[in-house]
């Protein structure tokens, strides 16, 4: 009787202790924790898909919901402000002081400019794919080995493009390259994270598709050869390596996956993304829920009435700025892109009604031409902006190459590519064959055809020439780093390692 | 399954004690009562001199083989010891007196119960009965401040149903933001832990969790201070843990108890406001002193025509009413052969002195005990059923008005929005239920099983209507709490002689699962609904779920040899589903030893000496944290970003998960927050017990709070949560208590108690950077975590009166220029002299100094009870001595910016000594709401004032008549009282009351003061 109870005793402890196990595996029901996260094919396209989706939020542009060191409500779409407002180009016809100050350079001491100077979320995109590419190579449920290199290529794309999009901005910029990383890391030196970009997507290329699945958009917004390659040829121009980065983009025109679309279908590739010439964007999609309400795109600040409803301009080129970037256009209004890039909005009409546009897109005055080249449906509400943000197209890597081209001497290939795009344009072909000249006139038709797609100050940086254009600029100040953003103080917090550019130590 | 055991187990017990009953054959048999002649049940008989005797049973009876002229000790726990010489048989009836001094007791500690004198660690207990009888409270916990050395009870908000905030022996709790982190103990109700707080984060009423448990209903309260009585208790016991025993059933006829009171709350000294003429000259005082060229006053302020030009409206007068207080208990309890029951209803109905504010609680608690197997088997059930109901006012009620603004039913202010309509309800109710099953399985050998089930519901509602607009702005949440226990013990206490051993091993699985779902919305046109309607848009509710499970082992073992030498020792090992598998579980020992002095021969003579002991304890207890899964790692599937519309929840289409940014990732290096206690005290009874002296010094060192870390902005992710800060309190207890018969039939009791905490901050993350907290809003309200420093101390601007001329202002030699005032104003006569400590001629955020502790240095209580014939006097005092308090309300009240007038109701000028021109012996700069600089600053040291009080807050006078005194009285009993609750504060504080702060130390501005009470009750018993 006694040895029962005693058994039963044990029993009892018995099964208290191999229940106690599971008894402890308390998990989240309406959430997952990390090592529920990584476990199937669905996760790894999640993971991964969820990297694009922060570097689209990286481009747009931080917020405080991103860190409280911050207090911006909401992005304004700071792919612009890196990318395009410094080049002396734009004005603002509001007079905004915050856009002013961009423009000016004055980036420190503007609290609503400030956000522009954190990283962070480029470094979110960055720890995303690192968290992947630690993760996805134990996946084996649901996910071929195929799919699973191919993912790994694209995490590793993404990864490379975030630093090279960020050292852009910012110049020297610290590489992470592995997940949980919290080490206090200092600033690479630009060439090095370079050089790194390059030998990425070198690991990335043989696993990346010329296409992936689905429509244009589908397809070229996520990492492909032919976006591993544009990648490469843009970083190997700041390399100033112009034989390498002529024969990535001849890799691309090779593949035959691109074409330069006529003038009349440019409306596609800027409006939805859907072209021939795109070779990598941002995915944006109203159906899908992937749009800008007011915050966060900068068609907000392109447009007005009636696209939306803003009764005044807030960015725009001047109109004499417009004749002397398109001479063509100023002496027989022959180029196509001016008025597929301009509009002139009927402003005497109430705003409160849909402003009828104007037949002759500089018809308006100095300070009143819409930058028109990315447009959404009329409506007069801000919700669903969804054109795509272009990074790379064919006509940007074309021109890139005549670059490269030009610079290694190889003058004639410059020009066809130079041409083509001219063609397009239906202004006259180049025929100065001198390098120098060639060059010059390559930046100028850079300058008129990727006007408002983020790459012109990019180009005059790399070219240490932003203090030709931007007459707040010194040749001495650029030398010092005026032409890249300021490091933000947050990034100083527990960091001994961090350094502040030359320039920004002493101006504000 | 449990039925087929107990049968079997039945069967072997029958077995086993057989040959006790054939051994005791020849026998006397006797009866061992109470004063009352009440049975008393486990009473140890024996015959003096030898090893012969045994126990009552559950009529008191014993039987026992004796002789005559043998020498019968007889002794049972709660009871003084008697010896009686058998001579005839009336000697077997013994009678034994109640024994009220603390140290004869026995105390509820950890999973068993323990004699005073045999107790090696430092625990104290309250008994609530007196207590609860003539005072009434919504809470316990309220009753109990005051009453234990180092148990320091703050009520920091007159609300009815609001939480008092309670740090037993020194706050270890480290956060960087505004949200009072405190270090909570730990709550047991009859041997079972219970939800005492909700996280913040599934919190949705705001009453006092603990406010449920009908405060009548408690026997008992034992605080476990030290490491060897908590670290039973583990990883939740580092902050002490709170034992609650609840009344039960006694031998006897059944006890039918009623307690009927009602007291009136009375609206204590309020704000003082400059009321209707006295504010209109002194908002045009301020306008002709100060107001820049062109600038007019409102015209409520000027035109006489002006419908509010006359009015002076009394905000507070009209907001704050005396109001009613009702509570009402009554209780039925027995004991007999079968067991014991005891059922209590209680109602009360607090309404609170501010408009629309109150408290309701209906509670019922019944608990039954079956005997079976001729007490071999004990079935203890409990239920306790109660819901609080604590009604509040919309956020924008305030009586802080300007008294130019007429009150709302005033009809030139209808439709106006002066203030706005509206009530919130918070309702919680919660439902105990507990079984348990003692089986005495042989001799010195119990096993007990328990089973207990806790299910809280926390619903709010609540809505606001604009008088404008009609539109209405409603919200409605349900928070759910369930908490599962099942514990299995085993003890075995033998004796030996004079080896006494105690030996108990236990195991316990638990699990809190948390649940909250909260609505809004603000309709879109004119409603008088008050429901959630679902307005637009996608925010229009949120919801959460967490749980956790705790599995612990644990086991505790005492020694004692002659009652002389007394050893203790207890480990617990915890583990939980917090953790990471590879740090899953905590180990928590602890070791103790007493020595009972006056046992000693050396000692045996001093006659005054009733006992002596002196105790050392030393122990590692635990504390988890809130955040359930922090350790796991939790994933984002996909938020809305309220900025950037949908753009971080899918790409392309695909959604994945990513990182929450602000928590960090999977952080398997999470473990318990460590607290090493040590303690010695000693334990002194004198004077035939009636002095009675205990002494306690102790160390708490408390490693690893959690705290975040930021992580550099390279990581991605915004900070990760560390085991990283480090405090340490010390500390003194003092407990005296006197028990001195002036006369026959006057007595006089005291208990005095008081605490010395010595708090300060060890360690801290990022190589010991301060720690300056920034409130969730974003901002820096100057309280700093500094090493080396107590807690949550004041970081401010050190002010040294005011510039009073021109030439005092302190010029750089090198540049010529002026010093600087914040925010690089130019200073002028009549601004606050800050002191420019780094002497850079600037004042800036590196002049803040260390400039006062908002931790109270000594805390304690003074009870003293008078009993005259049928009369008694009741008087209850806490007090706390040197502690730092910031007085935010005047402040605010006194600072204007340029649009001040017709804002707020304003103080009286004349009470202040405030600067106008240069002479003035002015404590407060100038009030110029159109300087350039903001003179009146938060962190301004002229503000910090000492928060020490001396409080008087309760006095009872009551009757009580028995049938010893009027033998025609119907009832057994019945006792008339008259209580005055919050009677008096002496305080050097210019604010309304010291006590009204928050833990660091702020007077909460706009808070509700406390109200003082009369209340009159009979407590009658059957």
């Amino acid at each position: 009787m006694k040895n029962r109870l005693i058994a039963t005793f044990l029993l009892i402890v018995m099964l208290g202790g191999t229940s106690c196990k599971k008894w402890l595996d308390e998990k989240p029901i309406n959430t997952v924790t990390e090592d529920q996260a990584y476990r199937t094919g669905a996760d790894a396209e999640g993971a991964v898909a969820a990297a694009f989706a922060i570097f689209r939020r990286a481009l747009s542009g931080l917020t405080k919901d991103d860190t409280p060191s911050t207090t911006r409500n909401g992005s304004w779409g700071d792919y612009y402000f890196w990318g395009d407002s410094r080049s002396g180009d734009w004005i603002t016809p509001n007079n905004d002081g915050d856009w002013t100050a961009g423009f000016q350079n004055h980036l420190i001491s503007r609290t609503e400019l400030e956000p522009m100077t954190n990283w962070r979320l480029f470094y979110r995109a960055i720890e995303q794919a690192n968290l992947a590419i630690e993760k996805i190579p134990a996946i084996t449920n649901g996910l071929t080995d195929e799919r699973k290199a191919q993912l790994l290529a694209d995490a590793r794309f993404l990864r490379a493009l975030s630093h090279f999009y960020a050292a852009r901005i910012w110049g020297d910029v610290p590489i992470n390259l592995q997940a949980r990383n919290v080490q206090p890391l200092g600033r690479s030196r630009l060439n090095d994270v370079l050089k790194m970009v390059v030998s990425e997507v070198d690991i990335a290329l043989p696993d990346l598709p010329w296409m992936n699945k689905g429509t244009r958009k589908e397809s070229f917004s996520r990492g492909t050869k032919g976006a591993a390659l544009a990648l490469k040829a843009h970083a190997l121009m700041w390399l100033k390596d112009y034989q390498g980065a002529s024969a990535a983009i001849k890799q691309i025109m090779d593949s035959n996956t691109f074409r330069l679309v006529a003038a009349n279908e440019l409306r596609a590739l800027f409006d939805t993304g859907e072209s021939d010439e795109i070779i990598f964007e941002m995915y944006y999609d109203a159906k899908k829920g992937e749009y800008s309400n007011y915050y966060g795109h900068i068609m907000t600040y392109y447009l007005t009435n009636p696209y939306t409803d803003r009764t005044n301009l807030s960015l725009a080129v001047p109109k004499s700025k417009i004749l002397e970037i398109f001479p063509d256009y100023a002496r027989d209004k022959s180029d196509k892109r001016v008025p597929e890039f301009f509009q002139s909005i009927d402003f005497s009409v109430s705003g409160s009604e849909l402003r009828p546009v104007l037949p002759d897109p500089l018809q308006n005055g100095e300070r009143d031409i819409m930058f028109a080249k990315f447009r959404k449906v009329k409506d007069r509400t801000y919700n669903q902006m969804d054109a795509p943000v272009p990074i790379f197209r064919l006509a940007d890597v074309l021109l890139l190459k005549a670059e490269a081209d030009a610079r290694s001497g190889n003058v004639t290939e410059a020009l066809s590519n130079l041409n083509k795009i001219r063609e397009r344009a239906g202004i006259p072909v180049f025929t100065r064959d001198d390098a120098p000249v060639v060059i010059e006139e390559v930046l100028a038709e850079r300058r008129r055809e990727l006007i408002g797609e983020f790459h012109r100050v990019y180009d005059l940086v790399r070219l240490g020439r932003l203090h030709e254009f931007n007459p707040y600029i010194t040749a001495q100040g650029e030398k010092d780093g005026a032409g890249f953003f300021p490091v933000s103080d947050e990034a100083f917090a527990n960091n001994p390692n961090m350094e502040q550019t030359y320039y920004w130590q002493f101006n504000q | 399954m449990m039925k087929a055991l107990i049968q079997k187990i039945c069967i072997l017990f029958t077995v086993i004690m057989m040959p006790v009953y054939l051994f005791a054959q020849r026998v006397v048999r006797g009866k061992v009562v109470d004063e009352k002649g009440g049975a008393i049940i486990g009473a140890t008989v024996k015959v003096k001199g030898t090893q012969n005797g045994t126990f009552t049973d559950v009529s008191g009876g014993y039987s026992l083989t004796v002789r005559l002229g043998d020498s019968i000790l007889c002794s049972s726990i709660g009871f003084q010891p008697r010896t009686v010489v058998y001579k005839t048989a009336a000697d077997l009836m013994i009678r034994l007196s109640e024994d009220t001094k603390t140290l004869g007791q026995v105390l509820v500690v950890g999973y068993k119960s323990q004699s005073r004198q045999e107790i090696t660690g430092s625990v104290a207990s309250v008994k609530m009965d007196k207590i609860t009888e003539a005072q009434s409270a919504e809470s316990f916990e309220s009753l109990l401040q005051g009453r234990v050395a180092g148990v320091n009870i703050q009520l920091n908000s007159g609300e009815p149903g609001a939480t008092p905030n309670i740090i037993i022996r020194g706050l270890a709790a480290v956060s960087r933001d505004d949200a009072s982190s405190l270090s909570e103990p730990l709550y047991v109700v009859d041997g079972v832990p219970i939800i005492s707080r909700t996280s913040n984060e599934f919190s949705i009423t705001s009453t006092n969790v603990l406010a449920d448990l009908n405060p009548s209903d408690i026997e008992q309260v034992v605080v476990l201070k030290d490491a060897s009585a908590a670290a039973i208790y583990g990883s939740r016991a580092a902050n002490g843990v709170i034992l609650i025993t609840t009344k039960k059933g006694k031998v006897g006829k059944p006890q039918i108890n009623f307690n009927l009171r009602t007291g009136v709350n009375l609206v204590p000294q309020l704000l003082d406001v400059a009321g209707g003429p006295k504010e209109r000259e002194q908002v045009a005082r301020l306008y002709q002193l100060y107001a820049p060229y062109g600038t007019f006053m409102p015209a409520m302020y000027t035109d006489v025509t002006n419908p509010f030009y006359n009015n002076s409206s009394d905000w507070q007068g009209y907001l704050y009413k005396t109001s009613v207080t009702q509570d009402y208990n009554s209780s039925i309890r027995g004991a007999g052969d079968f067991g014991q029951y005891s059922i209590s209803l209680g109602y009360m109905d607090n309404k609170g002195i501010l408009f629309n504010t109150g408290f309701k609680r209906y509670s019922s608690l019944a608990s039954t005990t079956f005997y079976a197997l001729s007490k071999k088997l004990i079935i203890d059930n409990t239920l306790a059923i109660s819901r609080t109901d604590q009604g509040r006012n919309p956020d924008a009620l305030s009586t802080g008005y300007s008294s130019l603004l007429p009150l709302p039913e005033n009809p030139i202010v209808s439709g106006a929005e002066v203030y706005q309509p509206g009530s919130t309800s918070n309702l919680n109710d919660r439902v105990r239920f507990s079984s348990d099953a003692t089986l005495n399985v042989i001799k010195d050998l119990s096993y007990k099983a328990s089973l207990s089930l806790e299910y809280l519901r926390q619903m709010t509602d609540s809505y606001t209507m604009s008088r404008r607009t009609l539109r209405a702005d409603a919200k409605s949440g349900a928070g759910e709490n369930r908490n599962l226990l099942f514990q299995n013990t085993l003890t075995y206490a033998p004796r030996f002689g004079d080896h006494k051993l105690s030996l108990l091993i236990g195991q316990s699985a638990e699990r809190v699962e948390s649940k909250i779902t909260s609505v809004n919305n603000v309709t879109s046109a004119p409603t008088l609904s008050q429901s959630v309607l679902f307005g637009k848009g996608n925010a229009i509710g949120t919801s959460n779920y967490t749980a956790s499970t705790l599995a612990s082992f644990f086991s505790r073992f005492d020694y004692s040899f002659d009652d002389k030498y007394l050893l203790g020792a207890s480990i617990r090992t915890d583990g939980s589903s917090k953790f990471g598998a590879a740090n899953r579980w905590g180990i928590f020992p602890s070791v103790s030893a007493g020595w009972n002095l006056n046992k000693e021969d050396f000692l045996k003579d001093v006659a005054w000496l009733n006992n002596a002991k002196i105790r050392g304890s030393y122990g590692l207890t635990g504390t988890t944290w809130n955040n359930d899964y922090l350790a796991l790692g939790i994933m984002n599937g996909g938020t809305l970003d309220q900025y950037s519309s949908l753009l971080q929840i899918a790409y392309g289409g695909i959604s994945g998960y990513t990182p929450i940014w602000y928590d960090g990732f999977k952080n398997e290096n999470l473990t318990w927050v460590k607290t090493q206690m040590g303690n010695i005290g000693l334990d002194l009874s004198m004077f035939n017990n009636n002095v009675e002296f205990i002494f306690d010094a102790y160390q708490k060192y408390t490693k690893g709070l959690l705290l975040t870390t930021a992580l550099p902005t390279t990581s991605g992710y915004n900070q990760v949560y560390r085991n990283a800060a480090d405090v340490l309190n010390r500390g003194l207890e003092f407990t005296l208590n006197t028990n001195i018969p002036i006369s026959k039939k006057f007595l006089w009791n005291t208990n005095l108690n008081f605490a010395y905490n010595q708090n300060r901050v060890i360690a801290l993350p990022d190589g010991n950077a301060d720690i300056i907290k920034i409130s969730t809003s974003g901002q820096d309200f100057g309280s700093i975590v500094r090493v080396g420093t107590p807690l949550n101390g004041f970081l401010f601007y050190k002010s040294e009166g005011i510039y009073q001329a021109e030439s005092e202002i302190p010029v750089n030699p090198k540049t010529g220029a002026k010093l600087l005032g914040l925010q690089g104003k130019t200073l002028r006569v009549g601004d606050r002299k800050f002191k420019d400590q780094n002497g850079d001629y600037k004042i800036d955020v590196s002049d803040r100094v260390y400039a006062g502790d908002p931790n109270p240095k000594w805390t304690g209580g003074w009870t003293n009870d008078f009993t005259y014939k049928g009369f008694g006097l009741n008087i209850v005092s806490t007090f706390v001595i040197g502690r730092d308090i910031v007085n935010t309300t005047l402040l605010n009240r006194l600072r204007y910016g340029k649009d001040f007038a017709g804002k707020a109701s304003m103080p009286n000028f004349d009470n202040y000594a405030i600067w106008e021109k240069s002479g003035d012996q002015a404590k407060y700069p100038t009030l110029n709401p159109w300087g350039d600089a903001s003179q009146i600053i938060n962190l301004d040291s002229e503000y910090i004032e000492d928060g020490s009080y001396f409080k008087i807050k309760a006095a009872t006078l009551s009757y009580n008549f028995t049938k010893s005194l009027m033998p025609k009285l119907p009832f057994d009993r019945m006792r008339v009282y008259c209580t005055m609750d919050n009677v008096v504060t002496f305080q050097k504080y210019s604010g309304p009351d010291a006590e009204l702060v928050s833990v660091d130390g702020f007077d909460l501005s706009g808070g509700y003061p406390m109200r003082r009470m009369w209340l009159f009750g009979v407590s009658i018993g059957l």
